[in-house]
């Protein structure tokens, strides 16, 4: 059985100037002087408010008119359905099903870059969401009256979907991880998993309502949605309008659980990077002690990587507590639930760097595959040619080595700067006094320099 | 019963380590010079 390529494992570090350590100093430089550059020139909060301009009203109607919402929901059902499809009949290969390709790295590793940058383009195209609301609607049709729903629990916040981040992942690279290779899950597998999880969630929005399950459950429209709010565009009002970029992030985390979601992102790109590198000793040992209980080695291998997954979540998640725990020794501070959750959002920036930094090869590659021969060839079985590029492969010289381990460094240091100011901005708003808002800051410093330094180890492991 | 440290042999991470510890305790030093003033 072939795979996808090891595409986040290929840079060899002999070609770099200088120790991929050193690369770590200079990362953690740059961060300290971007710290006291913000405590001297930052002295007023700029990203508590949105700087709100809507767009033309013409426009703002008609991209956000039913008939258009109806259009992108169907594009969003098709391709939904066509990866399904592909995966239950096609090819078992990996590589040349498109379904793999089209769930983890073409929507899994594109939506949170493009929603990054515009803002949540996923919502229009979500094919839950579409059916959802059609279903609602022919309910209102039928009954003439709305579907009633039942109350989400307050408390339960983000929780569902941070653990079904965790769930995404844990199929992804546990269930479907084969030793060293970027995605070793059966097609079919993947198809069922889709199919079953959008059983759930039609469930669940039937019980709680389609907007609420994805503003709070949905694992993918949350998920998404988080790395939307550093976006330059917005719906607001039933409105379309542009926003300062970033400035919409400080509202995010305002729902219980958003914490767990943002933690979960990193944790589970830590654990996916370290799994063959950084933690694979580790991993080998435990796995023999797993062993010693007479599990099967397939039970033994996934129990092992589900405890180091958890633990890597249990570990970011302490980091991230400790700044705030660091933030709350500050006179004048606010109560500890206050600061963990108005500085969640904080990572948001960090979460996509790490998303960048690691899959950013595998992206570039894989992207080569998706738009050729997998377009054309959907189930992989070669039986189809439908637009001439079904013998196509995939150029692995388009990026060399040391071109992605420069990404990938500039991926972290830029998201923790961007984390940093976020930070900064958020203890304006926070505490009184300006010297008091900039030391509680220093806590923060130290997050970002161990995320940094953290993220660039894992890095150079997994590559070396 | 061999402890899962093997990975701390690859004694490099210690190189990663110092840029926390220089910023950990830089904190700490300023804080504690803050309160005895």
């Amino acid at each position: 059985m072939s795979f996808l390529p090891l595409a986040h494992a290929l840079v060899a570090r002999q070609d770099l100037p200088v120790p991929a350590w050193l690369f770590a100093w200079g990362a953690s430089i740059v961060l300290i002087v971007s710290f006291f550059a913000l405590a001297a020139g930052w002295r007023k909060p700029r990203f508590e408010q949105l700087h709100w301009r809507p767009l033309a009203a013409g426009l703002s109607r008609s991209l956000l008119s039913t008939p258009m919402q109806a259009l992108c929901g169907l594009v969003g059902v098709f391709l939904f359905g066509v990866a399904v499809y592909a995966g239950l009949h096609g090819t078992e290969a990996p590589d040349r099903n498109l379904a793999l390709t089209f769930f983890f790295v073409t929507c899994w590793l594109g939506f949170p870059v493009v929603s990054a940058i515009l803002g949540d383009v996923f919502r229009p195209f979500n094919p839950w969401r579409a059916v959802g609301r059609l279903a609602g609607s022919g309910f209102r049709a039928i009954a003439g009256e709305r579907s009633a729903h039942l109350t989400y629990p307050e408390r339960l916040g983000r929780w569902p979907a941070a653990i079904g981040l965790l769930a995404v992942v844990w199929l992804e690279t546990i269930y479907g991880g084969s030793g060293g290779v970027a995605v070793g899950l059966d097609p079919h597998a993947a198809a069922e998993a889709a199919l079953v999880y959008s059983g759930y969630t039609l469930a669940m929005m039937a019980l709680f309502g389609v907007e609420e399950w994805c503003e709070r459950g949905e694992v993918f429209s949350v998920y998404f949605g988080m790395f939307s709010r550093l976006g330059y565009f917005g719906v607001s009002d039933g409105r379309l309008g542009r926003r300062r970029p970033l400035a919409a992030a400080g509202r995010w985390a305002t729902i219980p659980g958003s914490a767990a979601v943002v933690i979960a992102s990193i944790a589970s790109t830590s654990f996916d990077g370290a799994q063959e590198g950084a933690f694979k000793d580790a991993i080998e040992t435990v796995t023999e002690w797993v062993a010693e209980l007479g599990a099967s080695s397939l039970t033994t291998a996934r129990l092992t990587d589900t405890i180091f997954m958890l633990l890597c979540f249990a570990g970011v998640g302490l980091v991230y507590l400790l700044g705030v725990r660091g933030m709350r020794t500050v006179r004048n501070a606010p109560p500890l639930a206050t600061l963990r959750d108005g500085f969640a959002h904080t990572l948001i920036p960090i979460a996509l760097a790490y998303l960048v930094a690691h899959y950013f090869s595998l992206f570039v590659f894989q992207e080569q595959a998706q738009f050729t021969y997998l377009l054309s060839d959907p189930l992989g079985t070669a039986s189809t040619d439908l637009f001439g590029t079904a013998s196509s492969g995939i150029d692995f010289k388009v990026l060399s080595s040391t071109a992605i381990w420069y990404v990938q460094v500039a991926a972290l240091v830029g998201g923790h700067v961007l984390g940093l100011t976020l930070a900064h901005d958020r203890a304006l708003a926070y505490w009184p006094n300006y010297r008091q808002a900039t030391r509680s800051q220093y806590w923060m410093l130290a997050v970002m320099v161990t995320f940094t330094c953290f993220g660039l180890y894992l890095l150079s492991v997994s590559n070396a | 019963m061999t402890l899962p440290l093997a990975h701390l042999g690859h004694w490099l991470w210690i190189f990663y380590v110092v840029p926390v510890l220089i910023v950990v305790g830089g904190i700490v030093y300023s804080t504690i010079r803050e309160r005895r003033r």
